[in-house]
């Protein structure tokens, strides 16, 4: 139980990073690299393998019997298999058509969405939303920061409407989440809550400088080393919240 | 238009609800003393749970089981968890229930009541 307990918030961690990743390439390279669709794959299969052994109350080796029940027999499981299709089929066919692996993305961060805390057609449409946005604004910055940095000016302008979408759903799901305010210090949901928000603020800190300093400076010609390592700042805060996000997913909030 | 688009932003916020399985209700409920014999023990949850990890059993106070019907899902409403129980003699009685709601979050619980 404790080892699937671990592997949880784990996997949903580095399914989150390489779906953001995939996010990036897509925007900003117009491509998607079968290494994160591999690994977002795999970390999918893994968090399956996890949640069965939670929801049973098991070890993870008798989860894996339990598996192919889950997978058939819960909703859970028929999104998670939803998420696992539209992984396959973007790794087999994603490179041929940009539209279709945008398409595939969308389909994969709903399958997310559907499994998610959210309920009601409008909780899920916004918990879509939030894991879009956030795999776009981390993508688009970990990209830049770590692979090529190019057209300073549309990746400025999509982090920034990225960055807008995010406040307004995240702030929806916290008040649909959250029964009071003060349970953002009270209860153990609320806390990690806080954690997430407080990373969060930190990385929209860390972007406002690159958009109003950083950039400019690039564009005046005064070289990209400082903006490169803003940026670099930027995608590991941002990986963080995805941590604070993971283990938020694990968690049982108070509403 | 705008009172279309009104209703359907109303209906959409409506349909939000509880973000993981929780016991609306149950038959005896929590803390409840029964002077007549019941046929079986029912809870409802807040939402469809999932048959697969759903279960209930039944004890008394001290951890002696006791022999109950398979409890199930109601075919005919799955929020609702039935589970046929024989004529309990007097004493103090602990239901246990777990359930897994569309989340995955597997949550638990215990029902106390006493029959006279």
């Amino acid at each position: 139980m404790e080892a699937a307990g671990f592997l949880q918030p784990v996997s949903a961690f580095f399914l989150n990073a390489a779906f953001a990743w995939m996010c990036g390439s897509w925007f900003s390279l117009n491509t998607i690299h079968w290494p994160a669709a591999l690994a977002c794959l795999l970390s999918t299969l893994l968090s399956l393998w996890a949640a069965t052994a939670v929801m049973a109350g098991t070890g993870l080796a008798p989860a894996a019997a339990l598996l192919p029940h889950m997978l058939v027999d819960t909703a859970y499981g028929r999104a998670g298999l939803a998420g696992v299709a539209a992984m396959l089929i973007l790794m087999i066919a994603g490179r041929r058509s940009l539209l279709l692996a945008g398409l595939l993305l969308l389909g994969f961060a709903f399958s997310r969405a559907l499994a998610s805390h959210a309920t009601g057609s409008m909780g899920i449409l916004v918990a879509w939303l939030h894991l879009v946005l956030m795999g776009l604004w981390l993508g688009l910055v970990a990209v830049a920061a770590w692979l090529k940095l190019t057209d300073l000016r549309r990746l400025s302008s999509a982090a920034t409407v990225a960055l807008g979408g995010i406040v307004l759903t995240g702030f929806f799901n916290g008040w649909q989440r959250l029964q009071a305010p003060a349970q953002l210090i009270d209860h153990p949901y609320g806390v990690v809550l806080s954690v997430k928000l407080g990373l969060f603020l930190l990385a929209a800190a860390l972007g406002a400088y690159n958009r109003f300093v950083g950039f400019p400076a690039v564009a005046s010609g005064q070289g990209t080393g400082r903006a490169t390592l803003v940026l670099r700042l930027e995608s590991v805060v941002l990986l963080a919240v995805l941590a604070a996000a993971a283990v938020l997913a694990t968690q049982e909030p108070p509403a | 238009m705008r009172q279309a688009i009104t209703a359907l932003l109303l209906s959409l916020a409506a349909s939000a609800a509880m973000a993981h399985a929780d016991i609306k209700q149950s038959v005896p409920a929590q803390g409840a003393v029964l002077k007549a014999p019941i046929q079986e023990v029912s809870i409802t949850f807040n939402e469809k749970v999932e048959a697969m990890f759903t279960s209930a059993t039944l004890s008394t106070d001290i951890g002696v089981a006791v022999q109950t019907g398979k409890a199930a899902l109601d075919p005919a409403n799955p929020t609702i968890l039935r589970m046929a129980v024989p004529v309990l003699a007097s004493g103090k009685y602990v239901i246990k229930w777990n359930a897994v709601g569309h989340d995955g979050h597997r949550r638990t619980g215990m029902i106390r009541f006493s029959v006279r």
